[in-house]
């Protein structure tokens, strides 16, 4: 009974203060809640945190909306990323005609936290595409900008990266002639892969549990001056979703 | 009170941060496909001649290919002995008075290989370092008529003192050589008193290294010279086994069509050619240890094979007259991805484990190295030999590289293999003559094999001017006289004075 009388004051006693994302320069609280029971205890060990008075705490879900009912339900931020099936590149490129194949791989990106998500990319291995002693090169954007178009010299023998989604940061949007703002595409804009994780989505705000689409599509690109040694290229690639 | 309990363990799992992250990864798979399967055409004339008595030059042409050709694969007796991507290989050290067995392959990028080439013999020579040109003559020197009698087997053997000629006649004969130095107009005369028909003759106190002309005359009475062969022979020279230097400013440096190599040829005169040797491993260690890129005099070359996405290593060697090959300069070449930093050679540095290194530092001239600790100081204008007594590296021990740094530029800096000598005493590397006095930093590095771990030693090698190398090397003895009479000088002074 005391209990139950404390979480309505709890309640009612707050009824402007909602939980929210609050932020100054230095520092951004995600979550809070004010109730007024429960509390902190601490050794030099541990640290007991408590709530009490709270009934009907839980998640309640639909298809569209994700309910988290409690005061500290939403310290806890849900990163859930799906997604990411092996690229199998199509049709075979001959070593020494050359050409062109594509593949792609799509995650979906979802949380719960109000100050949204970063999808990041790298890769496990310099160069990525390895086949014994053999290998191919990364794609290397011809300025400091991604390249609108993925171009590949009698010379070349790599593999560039492009994402796509309504989440892609400025780097990947095209004019439809230049890389660096406008609209994603799914054929712009390309870039090299590197060991060194590259955001390329991004967004603020809470999506769950829709989450956000974003597409990489890979090309590998073998000229026709390139001699590339026959071989199955292999190479492993981590998306990486982060909470902002 | 349980109650409350049971609130507060339920309620107490909540998190206060936020910091999370969650990855996927997945691999990314293309198949590049062999679309060329023919191979090369085998490589046609190819030859094979002695250079000198432990050196072959084999050499073939071009093979051709649907789509080109990449190199070749030299083969000894069946064994490949060197890829290069020239139409000549320079085979060194072959043993004297052997028969090897050459033929050549040719190969395209997707590693088609060609069938072999036709088969040449070649058999060193066995005494011989330079195999005397023989040139018949029946004119003589017009104080004669004709060739009356006919010889075979004619056999010429140079040693450094002498020749040494044997043949046969169909009749008996006394033989009658003159000799002269190539060009001269006082022969010498050796004059056989017996008739035969198979003929040896030495001529002795010769000097080495030098031509002769030689006429050979057959005669049946004292009355009668009758010229039958007039030839040329040289004298052997002396051995030379001593390696030429290095070159210098070896350098590597990638560019968008290929690797440019660059260096300076040694200023020896003996100085010949260069061998450049490419390899992904490691530095090519010995002149078969990789890809032969390059032969010749050139001081630049282009490598447009190289793979631009791994380090590149390259082991140039100096090769002089005599076939004797320089330690090895070293340089690699990388083009790294965008963003990623290039690859030190050395990845792990730790001071040697329980052996100390013993360098030594030694010229031609037989100056006396000054040494103060780790630094030595020497003449600048003179080559220098840099060595280590084997005796003092763990046997298993491969790999030594030296390095200079300029003291002007230490962005120039020069890399050297130290090779095991052929008396298999210690590890060497000639440095051919410093351009400009000054402290050069000297680093070795040496690679442990078996242990995988890599050594180092930093020094220093301080080039100074003639004057600055040693104290004067003015004698005191010149100037006795001068004592000798200032002493009586002083001593007359004395007695008249007493």
């Amino acid at each position: 009974m005391v209990l139950t009388v404390l979480t309505l004051i709890s309640v009612h006693a707050t009824p402007t203060v909602l939980s929210q994302v609050r932020s100054s320069s230095n520092f951004q609280i995600e979550r809070d809640s004010i109730n007024s029971a429960g509390g902190f205890s601490t050794s030099s060990s541990f640290q007991l945190e408590a709530t009490a008075g709270e009934d009907g705490a839980g998640t309640a879900t639909s298809s569209n909306f994700a309910l988290q009912a409690g005061f500290q339900q939403q310290d806890q931020v849900t990163l859930t990323l799906t997604g990411g099936q092996a690229v199998i590149m199509d049709g075979d490129l001959g070593g020494i005609t050359g050409g062109e194949s594509n593949g792609s791989t799509t995650v979906v990106a979802s949380t719960d936290g109000a100050a949204g998500y970063a999808l990041t990319i790298e890769s496990n291995s310099n160069p990525t595409l390895q086949s014994g002693a053999s290998s191919i090169a990364e794609y290397a954007p011809v300025g400091g900008t991604a390249d609108n178009t993925f171009i590949t010299t009698s010379s070349d023998a790599h593999v560039g990266f492009s994402p796509f989604g309504t989440d892609v940061v400025a780097r990947y949007l095209t004019s439809g002639s230049v890389c660096g703002s406008g609209s994603a595409s799914t054929t712009a804009c390309w870039d090299g892969l590197s060991m060194t994780p590259v955001v390329i989505s991004s967004a603020p705000g809470a999506n769950a549990p829709a989450g956000a689409t974003t597409t990489v599509y890979f090309k590998v690109g073998i000229g026709s001056g390139v001699t590339q040694p026959p071989g199955v290229y292999v190479g492993t690639t981590t998306i990486t979703l982060q909470s902002l | 009170m349980m109650r409350i309990g049971l609130i507060i363990v339920v309620f107490c799992f909540g998190y206060l941060g936020v910091a999370f992250a969650q990855s996927e990864s997945f691999t990314i798979n293309t198949t590049i496909i062999n679309s060329d399967t023919d191979a090369p055409a085998s490589p046609g004339n190819v030859a094979a001649v002695a250079d000198t008595q432990t050196q072959a030059l084999v050499t073939w042409d071009a093979a051709t290919d649907n789509v080109a050709v990449t190199g070749y694969q030299v083969w000894r007796d069946n064994v490949q002995i060197a890829t290069t991507t020239l139409l000549s290989y320079v085979d060194n050290p072959v043993i004297a008075s052997t028969t090897y067995l050459y033929y050549i392959t040719a190969f395209d990028a997707v590693g088609n290989v060609s069938a072999s080439s036709s088969v040449v013999s070649l058999t060193m020579p066995s005494d011989i370092v330079s195999t005397p040109s023989v040139t018949s003559s029946s004119a003589g020197s017009g104080r004669l008529q004709s060739r009356e009698y006919a010889i075979t087997n004619l056999e010429i053997s140079p040693a450094l003192n002498s020749i040494r000629i044997t043949f046969t006649t169909d009749t008996f004969v006394r033989t009658q050589v003159q000799y002269a130095v190539e060009g001269s107009e006082a022969p010498f005369t050796i004059i056989a008193n017996q008739a035969r028909r198979s003929h040896d003759i030495i001529v002795t106190g010769l000097t080495p290294g030098t031509l002769y002309d030689v006429d050979i005359f057959l005669t049946r009475t004292e009355f009668e010279a009758v010229p039958n062969e007039t030839l040329q022979a040289r004298t052997l020279a002396p051995a030379d086994t001593t390696p030429p230097p290095n070159v210098r400013a070896f350098v590597a440096r990638p560019t968008d069509n290929g690797v440019a190599l660059s260096w300076q040829n040694p200023t020896v005169v003996d100085f010949d050619r260069v061998r450049v040797v490419r390899s992904e491993a490691f530095y090519p260690i010995d002149m078969a240890d990789g890809w032969v890129v390059y032969e010749g005099d050139r001081a630049t070359f282009l490598d447009t094979q190289a793979t631009a996405a791994r380090p590149t290593y390259y082991t140039i060697f100096a090769i002089d007259t005599a076939g004797n090959v320089s330690s090895g300069a070293v340089a690699l070449a990388y083009i790294p991805p965008v963003g990623t930093p290039p690859p030190s050679p050395v990845d792990t540095v730790i001071p040697p484990p329980d052996w100390s290194l013993q360098l030594d530092i030694t010229q031609s001239s037989g100056r006396a190295i000054l040494q103060a600790s780790s630094t030595f100081v020497l003449p600048y204008a003179e080559p220098f030999t840099l060595s280590i007594p084997a005796a003092t590296l763990p046997s298993n021990l491969k790999t030594i590289v030296a390095t200079l740094v300029s003291p002007t530029d230490e962005l120039a800096v020069f890399r050297f293999l130290l090779r095991i000598n052929p008396e298999r005493t210690a590890y060497e590397a000639t440095i051919d003559v410093l351009l400009e006095p000054g402290t050069y930093p000297l680093t070795i590095d040496w690679y442990d094999f078996k242990t995988q771990q890599a050594y180092q030693w930093q020094g220093a090698v301080v080039a100074v001017g003639m004057s600055e190398s040693a104290p004067s090397q003015n004698p005191w003895w010149p100037l006795w006289p001068v004592i000798v009479v200032c002493s009586l000088g002083l001593y007359y002074l004395y007695r008249r004075q007493t």
